[in-house]
């Protein structure tokens, strides 16, 4: 996909180079009307437009749980005692890099969407109590993996899969369907690789000692 | 002919934020100069979701995420006094986050995990039946995702995001021309991953 290709000159392609900002209604009115004049005479571009709009709708926007966010976020800041982060910058960047839980509820739904969109962010249990808001879920004590199951996985599935595994359940189910397991830490690399080959695991990620993945 | 009411549509769907205007955005970064923490929290909840959204796609490192975003919004409040209203605030605030962004894909030192390594090697997964989800919306994430960062980015920006090549050449710090040149290339490839499915799909 390095390979330079110039476009300039040909009105087909300067059209074609703009569709997806034509789908995204951003052009201004003099190459709005440029591209129309010639989707009117051009079935190819029309056939490109729709691909254009095709791809926008497809993909719904991954839910995201700002109010838990930002009473995390808020609660870093009110940490620094002082009304400007930047003058305790080091500090006050060390405590707000920390993550967070992005608190995403994730229905059903959603985790098969990040499952499409190929990252899935856990709400990991919280580390600090700096970061812990009311709304937060419990400190999981040293669970050192999570893992989500497919909507349709079965408690039968749960079950074996844990025994087999040799993990213990720390807690969950989350509120985004999470469940914070220990196996014992010589283990866990291969257990992590069984439970990401297993049908009924959508995610399975390590989680340190702090809490953090 | 094509559906002029389909776009006009897409247009008014776009996001809270975008629509804010300049005059709004100016009063937003003066209240969070003077410190004022309910215009920092009314600027956090415009953009968590759109910041969280365009690097839940961007970054495949999912433990990162979180902490862009809150890095974004740590140099957002330290130095909302560089704000000088030249470009939106939008475009000011993804710009940011852009380049952390980058800048933590640069130190990612981890493979990428393919997630949809499973589905690919089940002849018989049906992910539809299991999941809602149609066969070729997973394509569409698996091609989407086998683009470089800066493609992805684009078409982030375009699609989802519904931004502007302009607005877009400023975030990435690039020329609008390689904005248009990274989106032709993006689409040759989704065309290409998405070929079988284009009949159905359209």
């Amino acid at each position: 996909m390095g390979r330079i290709i110039h476009l300039n000159g040909d009105p087909h392609e300067q059209a074609q180079r703009l569709l997806p900002w034509y789908a995204n209604g951003t052009l201004d009115p003099s190459e709005r009307g440029a591209v129309e004049a010639h989707l009117a005479d051009c079935a190819e571009c029309r056939n490109e437009l729709r691909l254009d709009l095709a791809i926008g709708a497809e993909i719904a926007a991954v839910p995201v749980d700002a109010d838990r966010a930002w009473a995390a976020f808020q609660s870093g800041l009110n940490q620094r005692r002082a009304p400007r982060i930047s003058q305790f910058s080091l500090p006050a960047r060390s405590i707000l890099r920390r993550r967070v839980p992005l608190g995403w509820a994730l229905s059903a739904q959603a985790v098969a969407m990040a499952l499409i969109v190929g990252v899935v962010r856990m709400p990991v249990p919280l580390p600090q109590p700096v970061y812990h808001a009311l709304s937060a879920p419990s400190v999981a004590a040293h669970g050192n993996l999570v893992v989500i199951f497919r909507p349709d996985a079965t408690e039968e599935d749960l079950r074996r899969t844990l025994m087999r595994n040799g993990a213990r359940l720390v807690d969950g189910p989350t509120v985004s369907d999470a469940y914070v397991l220990r196996v014992a830490a010589d283990q866990r690399a291969a257990v992590l690789g069984r439970l990401r080959q297993n049908h009924a695991v959508v995610l399975a990620e390590p989680i340190d000692a702090d809490g953090q993945p | 002919m094509l559906s002029v009411t389909r776009i006009e549509m897409t247009t008014g769907q776009r996001h809270e934020a975008a629509n804010t205007s300049r005059a709004d955005d100016a009063r937003l970064i003066a209240r969070i100069r003077l410190r004022d923490m309910a215009a920092f929290e009314e600027l956090y909840r415009l953009y968590h979701g759109r910041l969280t959204r365009f690097l839940f796609r961007l970054i495949h490192r999912p433990t990162l995420i979180e902490e862009v975003v809150n890095d974004t919004f740590v140099v957002v409040w330290d130095r909302a006094d560089t704000f000088n209203g030249a470009s939106k605030l939008s475009t000011w605030i993804f710009a940011i986050a852009y380049r952390k962004a980058m800048k933590a894909l640069r130190q990612q030192d981890e493979p990428v995990e393919d997630r949809q390594a499973e589905l690919r090697a089940d002849p018989d997964h049906s992910p539809e039946d299991a999941l809602g989800h149609s066969w070729r919306q997973i394509l569409l994430a698996q091609a989407i995702d086998e683009l470089s960062p800066d493609h992805r980015a684009v078409v982030e920006f375009t699609y989802f995001q519904e931004m502007g090549y302009r607005e877009i050449a400023v975030i990435m710090d690039c020329p609008v021309d390689t904005v248009k040149t990274r989106m032709f290339h993006a689409r040759r490839h989704l065309k290409r991953r998405l070929a079988g499915q284009l009949p159905d799909w359209l």
